[in-house]
């Protein structure tokens, strides 16, 4: 194993302090996977194979381990992701209430498809499954923010906003 | 639109009381309206007496199963020598399910309250809050109310004076609708893959950190306060026969008001559907048809829901279920077709992969329906997708296979001669499967 | 014990004896795939699905608990249906390519299609495709099509090698065993998961296109790359070794072997010394005793032998029995220069040869230096490769008016006895001929010949006896035995030696014998059903015989 310890720390000192702060609610190092993982990712904005070296050290387990948890949970991101992450909910009462128009328009208008991030790399478009908001259906996320009640033209007018 | 519950008519409400109050979700507001007292209550009976009386309330576990939560706790072995842990299973996603968030985001002290309560009588000093990944907002409200808790000592090493130290701590998930199960939100809560986990050994012996492990939904423990400040038989008094207490329901789809709306268990599809939630959002597309608990139960026709009172038992005689209560009304005009390879998808994108069946029956009935839907099926491909789901159902470690076959199976019996149109004329013969 | 109905047949359970293990012993088989009898339970693959009386869904067999008086339905319409089901999902998105596939003939896909599949092909949708001749590590591939997802191998990397180095990636119909990017499977144990694999998803880069297995022929052995001796099968065609795997044995080995003794067997096959040869010229081998015996006669005692502890105890009870009491030599001793390896606290010893205990035993240990440099005026080798591991003692052998060595390969010793005029001897490898090896325990542990000699190659004992023939003496202290030479060492010569065992040697049971065994009774073996073969030729017995295999 090459030593990392001479490289920056992946993660600043006080997420590194934090983390071992939240160690003390869990008997296990391992049962930080997700909240570790979290903080790379809100700290990068993805996780790198290296961040996952990274994360199985800081944790004392097997980096495939960390490896097969990144790949399985959704919302880990294996790449740089858009600026903003456009996730449109896919799921029955979105789509009842013309999701799947919501997304035909956002790929036409970005260029785009299902995964992809734009050339400049401000969007990334992901069709989900449901977020939990279909009251105010059809939904999207952008990046950890709900926007509700989206038409098109209110989307466009949303994404047009965003600095 | 509304999602409220302003417009919802007057009854008896215990969990959605204060989510229109102002800052309902600070602990003054809590606490001035009477919160963080029947914890007090309970910490002056012995554990056993509150296992008790939330037994006599008949509470039934609100994530889907409907398993009453009482009799759950008294499942923990008495006298293990292991640490007893509390998990709140905020992993809300069944489609169609909403009410968590709600309690989560406008009445967070009240589940605080509820997780004081049950981890004095499950004699826990830990628990862990799972929230799915999607609910940042929720868990950032969450989270300052826990530490809005800790700073006024009601939780920590001394809450309420009880001497009984109890720590909550959030747990984000990261998108996978499997770690609602609740072998598989343990998995996760460890670190790992959500994938479900064999049983026996039942959580409640071998749980958490291989520990006694009570997992309970949101909704449950947002009851037990009420429970235990008014008493199991004054919430046993609510609803009807073993469906006792209120409900939140989820309303999503076709319906003027979508929201959350709390009543008695029991209350008539139509009461919820016309009184609360506004009636058919358009008045010339008349009901079709409604999933009652979320995605992952029997569909309803209109008539059948139309007539149906909104309780356990009432929907279990109907073959259906009460679920999470997602309710997913759905007007005429909607491809019943389209509606259904919309719900294979979602199981086929959130199977985990573990058991066979499951893993490779959900992604091949969904290719199937959208071929229906899209065209190149062919006539045959209705029995064979009986009888995959016949071979799925029942044969899995967790039920997210048999969750799919059964919206399935009901769908392409309820509205049997639409799927043969659709194989009559090789798709969709609809202009559109969803009308704007 | 709770007794349980299976079938119809009543048996009692065994202790932590799961429902599959136990409906082996009633000569039941449960068909499965991610079960394993020494991994954890994962219960994935759901092909051991039963029916158990008074419960409404179908159970598995692998994590079902056993209750006194439960009634097991393995054939009933529902469990052949359901099993039926199951088997079709496993092979959705499985290639079907057979034909060009390693595993064929020993897998289990193909096995339960014959016995619980045999329906017609509905799949009507595309495959889902995945990675192909992944190259997971030094001895392994990986074809993603083929895995049906069990985790056995996953399992073992965390449960038995203890390396974490595979899990799950991805999730739903898209799953796939995987490493860490760019990270090998490495750990020392790594052929075992192509073993356990129940298709073809694991493959043995050596093994790989080399033979199709029904061609194989199976000898019991044991492994003689290091004192462990960890039992294994010799799998062989045109009198090659094609694979060795491991022989389960829950005293010495469990289902497993380490990657250096499965892939060390290119020498048993490659390199071989064949014939006699002095200097340029071939002998017969008749002629090459002779010649070694007119030079041992003329040397008198003045001898030197230097045995090795990679020999059979036959071996060295023969010629130990040679140079003491037939034609005593002045220097007699055994002992090898090559490096000790890696040791784990898994399986892996230290010591590389498979026969050290019996060396000690027999008082045989020497240093090969100090023998080399002995008053002598005749070296005798047998085995090993001394001037391999020291090119240095290559100059010493000019020292000896003679220099003789009984070789299994072309190795730089041979190279330098036949240029300082010497003689060489075909000597045969252990896949050649009956024998035994007392493991660094003591535990005597019996191999079986795999091959026909190479060329005219003789067993080192059987050497000892001809040379004693060729000398006229009397090589047998009670007589000729009437029965196997190698049993005729055992009766005549081991109890001369208080430290060796008394053993029977015609009756050895598979897994050996531990060395304090006293021969009062015949030994029962600890081998049971399909345990003892469930890795393996599985396939290839019907349950009832594989049942009673060691019963």
């Amino acid at each position: 194993m090459p030593e990392t310890s001479t490289k920056p720390e992946l993660l600043p000192p006080a997420a590194l302090a934090r983390l071992e702060e939240l160690a003390r609610r869990y008997p296990t190092r391992e049962a930080l996977m997700l909240p570790a993982l979290w903080m790379v990712q809100r700290e990068h904005g993805w996780i790198s194979t290296e961040a996952m070296q990274y994360v199985a050290k800081l944790l004392d387990v097997s980096p495939v381990r960390v490896y097969g948890v990144v790949s399985f949970y959704h919302m880990f991101h294996e790449r740089a992701p858009g600026k903003y992450n456009i996730q449109v909910c896919q799921t029955l009462s979105c789509s009842l209430l013309g999701a799947e128009k919501l997304l035909q328009h956002l790929q036409d208008t970005l260029g785009i498809a299902h995964g992809e991030v734009c050339p400049n790399g401000r969007f990334m478009v992901q069709r989900v499954e449901c977020l939990g908001a279909c009251e105010h259906a059809p939904v999207c996320q952008i990046n950890d923010d709900f926007v509700f009640d989206l038409t098109p033209a209110a989307l466009d007018a949303k994404l047009a906003e965003l600095p | 639109m509304t999602s409220g519950t302003k417009e919802s008519p007057a009854v008896q409400r215990i969990l959605s009381l204060h989510f229109d109050t102002p800052e309902s979700e600070r602990l003054a507001t809590y606490t001035a309206s009477g919160g963080y007292s029947a914890c007090r209550r309970a910490f002056a009976r012995p554990p056993e007496d509150v296992t008790e009386e939330v037994k006599k309330s008949g509470l039934r576990g609100r994530g889907g199963a409907g398993f009453p939560a009482g009799v759950k706790w008294g499942f923990i072995p008495k006298n293990t020598e292991r640490p007893v842990y509390l998990c709140i299973n905020a992993d809300e996603s069944e489609p169609g399910t909403f009410k968590d968030r709600y309690i989560m985001e406008r009445d967070p002290h009240m589940l605080l309250e509820g997780i004081l309560i049950t981890c004095w009588a499950i004699r826990s000093h830990d628990a862990y809050i799972y929230i799915r990944g999607e609910f940042e907002d929720a868990r950032r409200v969450l989270q300052a109310a826990i530490d809005e808790a800790y700073a006024a000592g009601h939780l920590g090493a001394n809450p309420c004076g009880s001497g009984w130290r109890i720590d909550v701590t959030i747990h984000r998930g990261a998108g996978a609708y499997i770690c609602g199960e609740e072998t598989g939100l343990l998995e996760s809560l460890e670190g790992k893959k959500g994938y479900p986990r064999i049983k026996p050994p039942f959580p409640a012996v071998v749980g958490l950190f291989q520990s006694p492990t009570i997992i309970n939904n949101v909704e449950t423990i947002a009851c037990v306060p009420w429970i235990l400040e008014h008493g199991g038989e004054a919430y046993a008094r609510i609803g009807v026969g073993k469906s006792t207490g209120t409900k939140l329901w989820c309303i999503s789809g076709h319906v003027a008001r979508p929201g959350v709306y709390e009543t008695p268990l029991g209350v008539p599809f139509r009461t919820l559907l016309e009184e609360y939630a506004g009636g058919m959002r358009h008045p010339d597309r008349p009901l079709k048809a409604v999933i009652p608990g979320g995605s992952s139960v029997p569909v309803l026709t209109a008539s059948e829901a139309l007539g149906v009172n909104m309780d356990y038992e009432s929907l279990g005689q109907l073959g259906t279920m009460l679920g999470s209560a997602g309710v997913m009304v759905i007007e005429e005009g909607t491809c019943m077709v389209w509606a259904l390879a919309v719900i294979t998808r979602f199981y086929a994108e959130e199977s985990c992969g573990q058991c066979t069946p499951c893993r490779e029956g959900t992604s091949w009935v969904n290719d199937i329906m959208w071929r229906l839907e899209r065209g190149g099926a062919t006539p045959e491909d209705i029995a064979l997708v009986h009888n995959l789901c016949d071979n799925m159902i029942g044969k899995t470690i967790c039920v997210l296979a048999d969750a799919m076959v059964m919206p399935a199976k009901s769908f392409m019996k309820k509205f049997k001669p639409e799927f043969d149109a659709h194989i009559a004329a090789g798709r969709c013969p609809l202009p559109q499967p969803v009308r704007d | 014990m709770p007794k349980i109905h299976i079938d119809e047949r009543e048996i009692e359970a065994g202790a932590n004896e799961n429902l599959i293990a136990t409906a082996a012993r009633a000569g039941v088989h449960i068909p499965h795939f991610c079960w394993h009898p020494a991994l954890s339970v994962a219960g994935n693959c759901r092909q051991c699905l039963v029916e158990i009386e008074g419960v409404p869904k179908p159970q598995i067999a692998c994590n079902t608990p056993l209750k006194d008086g439960m009634v097991v339905r393995t054939k009933s319409p529902a469990i052949q249906e359901a099993r039926r089901g199951v088997l079709e999902f496993l092979l959705l998105n499985h290639p079907i390519d057979c034909p060009i596939c390693d595993q064929a003939g020993e897998c289990r896909l193909q096995e339960y299609y014959m016995s619980h599949g045999l329906y017609d092909a509905r799949r009507n949708v595309d495959k889902v495709h995945k990675p192909k001749v992944v190259d997971l590590g030094p001895h392994v591939l990986l074809d993603a099509e083929r895995c049906v997802l069990c985790t056995r191998c996953v399992r073992f990397c965390s449960e038995v090698a203890r390396s974490d180095e595979l899990y799950v990636a991805e999730r739903g119909s898209h799953s796939e065993i995987a490493t860490f990017p760019g990270q090998p499977l490495v750990n020392a144990y790594s052929g075992n998961v192509v073993d356990i694999c129940p298709v073809g998803a694991l493959l043995s880069k050596e093994f790989r296109f080399k033979s199709r297995v029904w061609w194989l022929k199976k000898a019991d052995s044991v492994c003689t790359s290091c004192a462990r001796g960890c039992n294994v099968r010799i799998d062989h065609h045109w009198n090659q070794v094609q694979r060795q795997v491991p022989r389960y044995n829950p005293e010495v080995n469990s289902y497993w072997m380490c990657d250096r003794g499965r892939t060390h067997i290119d020498w048993i096959n490659e390199q071989r010394v064949t014939a006699a040869q002095h200097g340029e010229q071939t002998l017969v081998l008749r002629e090459a005793f002779e010649l070694l015996a007119a030079r041992l006669a003329a040397a008198g005692s003045a001898v030197t032998v230097v045995l090795s502890p990679k020999l059979a105890n036959e071996d060295l009870l023969a010629w130990r029995h040679l140079f003491t009491a037939v034609l005593p030599a002045a220097h007699l001793g055994a002992g090898s220069l090559e490096p000790a390896q890696p040791e784990d606290d898994i399986l892996r010893r230290a010591d590389p040869h498979p026969n050290t205990w019996s060396v000690q035993a027999l008082e045989l240990a020497a240093d090969v230096r100090a023998l080399w440099q002995a008053p002598a005026k005749l070296l005798l080798l047998v085995g090993d490769d001394p001037v391999g591991w020291d090119p240095a003692l290559a100059a010493g052998l000019a020292r000896f008016d003679f220099v003789a060595a009984a070789l299994t390969n072309h190795n730089a010793t041979a190279t330098s006895v036949l240029a300082a005029g010497g003689l060489l001897l075909p000597l045969a490898t252990h896949a050649e001929y009956a024998g035994t090896f007392n493991n660094y325990a003591g535990r005597v542990q019996r191999f079986e010949a795999a091959l026909a000699p190479f060329g005219s190659a003789l067993a080192a004992h059987e050497m000892a006896v001809e040379l004693a023939l060729v000398l006229r003496r009397e090589f047998w202290p009670a007589g000729k035995p009437r029965t196997s030479v190698q049993q005729g060492i055992w009766q005549q010569l081991a109890p001369a030696i208080p430290a060796m065992p008394r053993i029977d040697w015609e009756h050895v049971p598979p897994e050996g014998l531990n060395p304090t065994w006293k021969p009062t009774a015949r030994p029962r073996s600890v081998l049971t059903g399909e345990d003892a073969t469930d890795a393996y030729s599985w396939g290839a017995a019907p349950e009832a015989a594989r049942a009673g295999e060691h019963g």
